[in-house]
């Protein structure tokens, strides 16, 4: 008897123990959370701090706060020009709706996923329409602004705000550098060749206005 | 366990003691005691004591010199404390990180494998150029909130922001400028664009520093823009030279003008004495020749005749002279005399 109501008693106070510890989850400064009953979401928790819940009924989904960064593989584009050029994206965003994102994009894997497919598209077009001279020059902020505020708008839907995006590589691929190369060499060999024409041409002039002194 | 607690508070009615004095209390009693049925139910209270001091215990942080304490109460930032010692409420209701404030860090921009051709980070410039530049970047935590709440891997993203922001700024300068007098200019450039990103991600940390440390043109065209250089340094020799040429003959020149001027000038003093001379002896004749007319003809007659036959190789020789042999004496000494003049003789 005695035996029995003490084990009774300790399975209550485990189960009294685990429902206190279910009814309060703690969101950190890093994190947001989204409050979901039985699968139907009640509410976006943003302000760190401890908080409550219903037990088994509720369930707390976090969410990172903070700036996070996508950094694709580098992918191969055709320019304007049709020059090709090597690209390296970074996208830095921010998780701002988690109802919106756990919505459409469920888990933070597909996010990514989705996220970096926008990004390509969008920077696989709006360079498609650049010539290789508007990258290499002040142009360049204004199209990264470009893809950042098209990447910002096809991703509205989707809970995130992206901050921006930018090319942190854009370089010619390897077999195109030869070229590149003999172009700077034979531009390097024009610049030398001008140089040492013009001392000859100082030289000469010097001399024969010398010259010219000398006998007048 | 609660009776255990009581017997605490019983034994603990001196609140005023120190809390090791409590503790010895404690003991002592327990000792004193010996054994009994008490004893696990001391025990036990020394036991709870011990926890809940070490539980106390875990509020005491203490924070480095180079760094700020920030407090966390249930996740939540509360408070930012300087170095020291410092107590927070225990753990799980508050927890500190320390992030190193004052610490400068190096990110360094160089690919990994540089001994590899084409390993090396090449940028395209805006004159379509390739550089491989190498570049360091010193930067701290400027604002620790920021810093740890922020952004998630925030150096991950200095690195991926800091190499855009290189190859931005080296794209929209011409290669020249790199490799030379524009270097320091474009290491300003990088930190202007790099600390206007990490401001705008809110990353709570500042560049101090983009040091560029090499910049090169690629490996396979290096001599190129060596060769350059020397034509540069030819250009330069050839003026040189041709100046050295010009500063050696025209001082020469110079002293040899002014010497033919002034051999000239001596020239025309003497031409101008001659002719004066001439004229002085010229009017002494006249006026001989005015007070006596026909001997002065005469001499004059004398003297061009004397003068045309002295050049003339033609001899006379007075026949009527006395002492025959003797004149055919006078023109072998003659002849002798002017030994220019026998050559043209036989001709005439």
């Amino acid at each position: 008897m005695t035996m029995r109501l003490r084990i009774v008693s300790v399975l209550v106070g485990v189960f009294v123990l685990w429902l206190a510890w279910d009814s309060f989850y703690g969101v950190n400064e890093m994190q947001q959370a989204l409050l979901v009953r039985q699968g139907l979401p009640i509410g976006v928790v943003s302000e760190p701090g401890l908080r409550f819940k219903f037990p088994f009924l509720d369930t707390a989904i976090f969410f990172e706060k903070r700036v996070l960064t996508l950094d694709p593989a580098t992918e191969q584009i055709i320019l304007g020009d049709q020059k090709r050029i090597e690209v390296d994206t970074y996208t830095a965003y921010r998780i701002s709706d988690p109802l919106q994102y756990y919505q459409s994009l469920r888990t933070v894997e597909e996010g990514r996923l989705q996220l970096a497919q926008i990004v390509n598209s969008v920077v696989r077009r709006e360079l498609g329409q650049v010539k290789l001279s508007a990258l290499l020059s002040d142009e360049r902020n204004k199209i990264t602004d470009e893809i950042r505020t098209e990447v910002a708008d096809k991703t509205g839907g989707l809970g995130v705000a992206v901050l921006d995006v930018r090319l942190h590589r854009a370089d010619l691929p390897e077999d195109t550098s030869q070229s590149i190369y003999d172009r700077m060499k034979s531009e390097r060999q024009r610049e030398a060749k001008e140089l040492r024409a013009q001392g000859y041409e100082w030289a000469q002039e010097i001399q024969a206005k010398a010259d010219h002194e000398r006998y007048c | 366990m609660s009776e255990g607690t009581r017997h605490v508070e019983t034994n603990a009615e001196g609140e005023a003691q120190p809390l090791s004095s409590r503790v010895a209390l404690l003991w002592s009693q327990f000792e004193a005691k010996g054994r009994g049925v008490v004893r696990p139910r001391r025990h036990l209270a020394v036991l709870a004591v011990l926890v809940a001091i070490g539980w106390l215990a875990t509020g005491i942080y203490r924070v480095q010199p180079n760094e700020q304490g920030v407090i966390l109460r249930l996740g939540k930032w509360v408070d930012t404390t300087g170095p020291g010692l410092h107590l927070h409420l225990p753990f799980p209701l508050e927890t500190a990180l320390f992030p190193r404030v004052t610490q400068i860090n190096q990110l360094s921009l160089t690919r990994a494998a540089p001994e590899v051709s084409g390993g090396r980070d090449q940028m395209l410039t805006g004159d379509e150029n390739l550089v491989e530049a190498d570049c360091v970047i010193s930067w701290k935590i400027k604002d620790a909130g920021q810093y740890l709440f922020k952004v998630y891997d925030p150096e991950k993203l200095l690195g991926l922001a800091a190499e855009s922001a290189v190859r931005d700024v080296i794209a929209r300068n011409p290669i020249q400028s790199g490799l030379s007098e524009g270097r320091q200019q474009i290491a300003d450039q990088i930190t202007d664009v790099l600390q206007k990103r990490l401001d705008s991600y809110q990353a709570g940390i500042l560049i101090a520093q983009v040091q560029l440390l090499r910049v090169d043109p690629p490996l396979a065209v290096i001599d190129a823009f060596n060769d350059v250089q020397r034509a540069r340094a030819d250009q330069e020799r050839a003026r040189n030279e041709a100046e050295a040429y010009r500063n050696d003959i025209l001082p020469r020149a110079r002293g040899e003008a002014d010497r033919i001027v002034e051999e000239a000038e001596g020239a025309k003093t003497q031409a101008i004495n001659v002719a004066q001379g001439e004229v002085s002896s010229f009017l002494a004749l006249y006026d001989t020749y005015k007070k006596a007319p026909a001997m002065t003809a005469w001499r004059l007659y004398l003297d061009s005749v004397d003068e045309i036959l002295k050049k003339s190789p033609r001899i006379i020789i007075d026949a009527g002279a006395k002492g025959g042999s003797g004149g055919v004496t006078s023109i072998l000494q003659l002849l002798e005399n002017k030994p220019s003049n026998l050559k043209q003789g036989p001709q005439k």
